[in-house]
């Protein structure tokens, strides 16, 4: 069972990471992803059925999923459409991109053998993302989330910064949707449907759990929000909870989790000296 | 000499109403009014923040209306309460925002707090790093709106007190600052602004300036 825990969580890692790049770091939630989570298994499994290799299938998928991310940036533009509507606008689209490019609501992976290496792909990201976080980008990138108008101000292009965000964040969540597509086994249309919940609900429960101002902390707690919302899940399906009664299960767990660990954790100063 | 800052007929959504100014090289300029008046929607023209309706701002002779405030912040820096410093990131973090800085530029009373996030810095401390980030691409015009208002009175005075030392060690810098203190009106500055409704109402040049009373600025606020 812990095995099906991990190999659950760092499937859907790729999204909580993309994830927590526009909620944390861009300081944007991006309801768009539940859409570009389907692009992505939509585009790996029509490139995979076209006659392409698994890999370069992935990279197409990833190549979707940061495009759509530069779509939703460009919708928020200098915020002329708030974040959250321009989420839920470039998700609207997302759905007839998905169907157009499936041609239908389904497509098998079963003919194919593949098997992604996740158990050595997720530390790979997480080391990764930290590099990019410690970087100039990544610092460019906080700024932008923390305040946009004094980058202006100081002579950034700061829209380019939302731009790089989403296109990183979204390649992320259209790799986590291959990813889950070969795990399961095909792509489906409504796959995504209700995923941004799961990934807010990984970092909220995550943060709650490692309150940190260090960035590898904070990718670390949002891996093990990861894992303790799969083990949640995976706990209740053992002990038999009926299906109607598992979100309402899984919601009520988090909250108790997220009641105990309040006022449990302060940041101190001491910590940054 | 051809001025370093000249507005033409500045009009921006009936809260500035043909306003027309011309800044020099050297200049401190005080700006007064009441609440409402337009001071800070003025800078805000300037800094790209508002994109006016009509009117035109050059600098050296050079049209910045149409440019964005990335490309106006190679002439001018602004330093505003609500824009000061990037709140989640250290002092560290913050100066390496900067095109180039060296740890020499930093206040001293900084150095300790360098990795700190800057919510840890106190009122003064804030102000002093957002004065150091605010110069450091070197500007040719210094916007400052209302930026002692939140500091309890010694820290404002140092505040000023660095204001007026930039101010007299830098005689190609123009500095545009709001205030609603009278004290600092009279004490800093070599010009002084009214501004009401939108428009410039009185402008006094130093000689004019170092006559005024508090009592004549409160007469005319």
């Amino acid at each position: 069972m812990i095995y099906h825990i991990l190999e659950q969580s760092f499937t859907f890692l790729p999204f909580a990471l993309g994830l927590f790049i526009s909620y944390t770091i861009l300081n944007k939630a991006d309801l768009a992803v539940d859409g570009t989570f389907v692009l992505g298994g939509a585009v790996y499994a029509r490139s995979l059925h076209g006659g392409f290799t698994p890999l370069s299938a992935l990279l197409l998928a990833i190549i979707a999923g940061s495009i759509a991310g530069i779509g939703t940036s460009l919708l928020q533009y200098k915020e002329r459409i708030h974040h959250l509507i321009a989420g839920i606008l470039a998700l609207f689209m997302l759905q007839s991109a998905n169907l157009l490019i499936m041609g239908r609501p389904n497509i098998s992976l079963l003919s194919f053998n593949i098997s992604f290496p996740v158990f050595a792909l997720s530390p790979i990201l997480i080391f990764s993302l930290y590099t990019l976080m410690r970087s100039k980008l990544g610092l460019n990138l906080l700024a932008f989330g923390d305040n946009p108008m004094l980058m202006q101000l100081l002579g950034y292009k700061s829209e380019i910064y939302r731009m790089i965000g989403f296109a990183i964040s979204n390649g992320l969540v259209a790799l986590s949707g291959v990813l889950t597509a070969q795990h399961q086994g095909f792509t489906d249309i409504g796959m995504g449907l209700g995923m941004v919940l799961v990934g807010l609900g990984s970092i909220i429960i995550g943060s709650e759990i490692l309150k940190s101002s260090h960035m590898f902390t904070k990718i670390i707690s949002c891996t093990i929000g990861t894992i303790l919302y799969f083990s949640v899940v995976n706990t209740l399906v053992f002990l038999g909870i009926h299906p109607t009664f598992l979100k309402l299960g899984i919601g009520a767990i988090i909250a108790s989790l997220l009641f105990m660990n309040q006022g449990k954790k302060h940041v101190s100063v001491a910590q940054y000296s | 000499m051809s001025p370093l800052l000249n507005i033409h007929n500045l009009c921006y959504q009936k809260i500035i109403r043909n306003l027309s100014l011309k800044v020099s090289r050297g200049d401190f300029i005080i700006i007064l009014g009441h609440n409402g008046s337009g001071k800070s929607t003025f800078l805000n023209c300037l800094n790209g923040k508002n994109a006016i309706d009509e009117g035109s701002i050059c600098i050296d002779d050079v049209p910045i209306s149409t440019l964005s405030i990335e490309k106006r912040a190679l002439f001018l820096s602004t330093l505003s309460q609500e824009t000061q410093l990037f709140e989640s990131l250290t002092v560290q973090e913050n100066l390496a925002m900067l095109p180039s800085y060296e740890l020499k530029d930093l206040p001293p009373d900084l150095h300790k707090q360098f990795h700190l996030p800057t919510s840890y810095l106190s009122g003064g401390q804030r102000q002093s790093l957002a004065m150091t980030m605010a110069m450091a691409r070197n500007p040719q015009i210094l916007l400052l709106d209302e930026h002692t208002s939140a500091l309890d009175p010694k820290a404002a005075t140092t505040s000023m007190k660095k204001v007026d030392d930039l101010s007299k060690g830098n005689q190609d810098l123009a500095i545009l600052m709001t205030t609603h203190s009278l004290d600092i009106a009279l004490q800093y500055g070599n010009r002084l602004l009214m501004i009401q409704h939108g428009t410039i109402t009185h402008d006094f040049a130093a000689q004019e300036k170092a006559l005024l009373t508090k009592h004549d600025l409160y007469s005319i606020y």
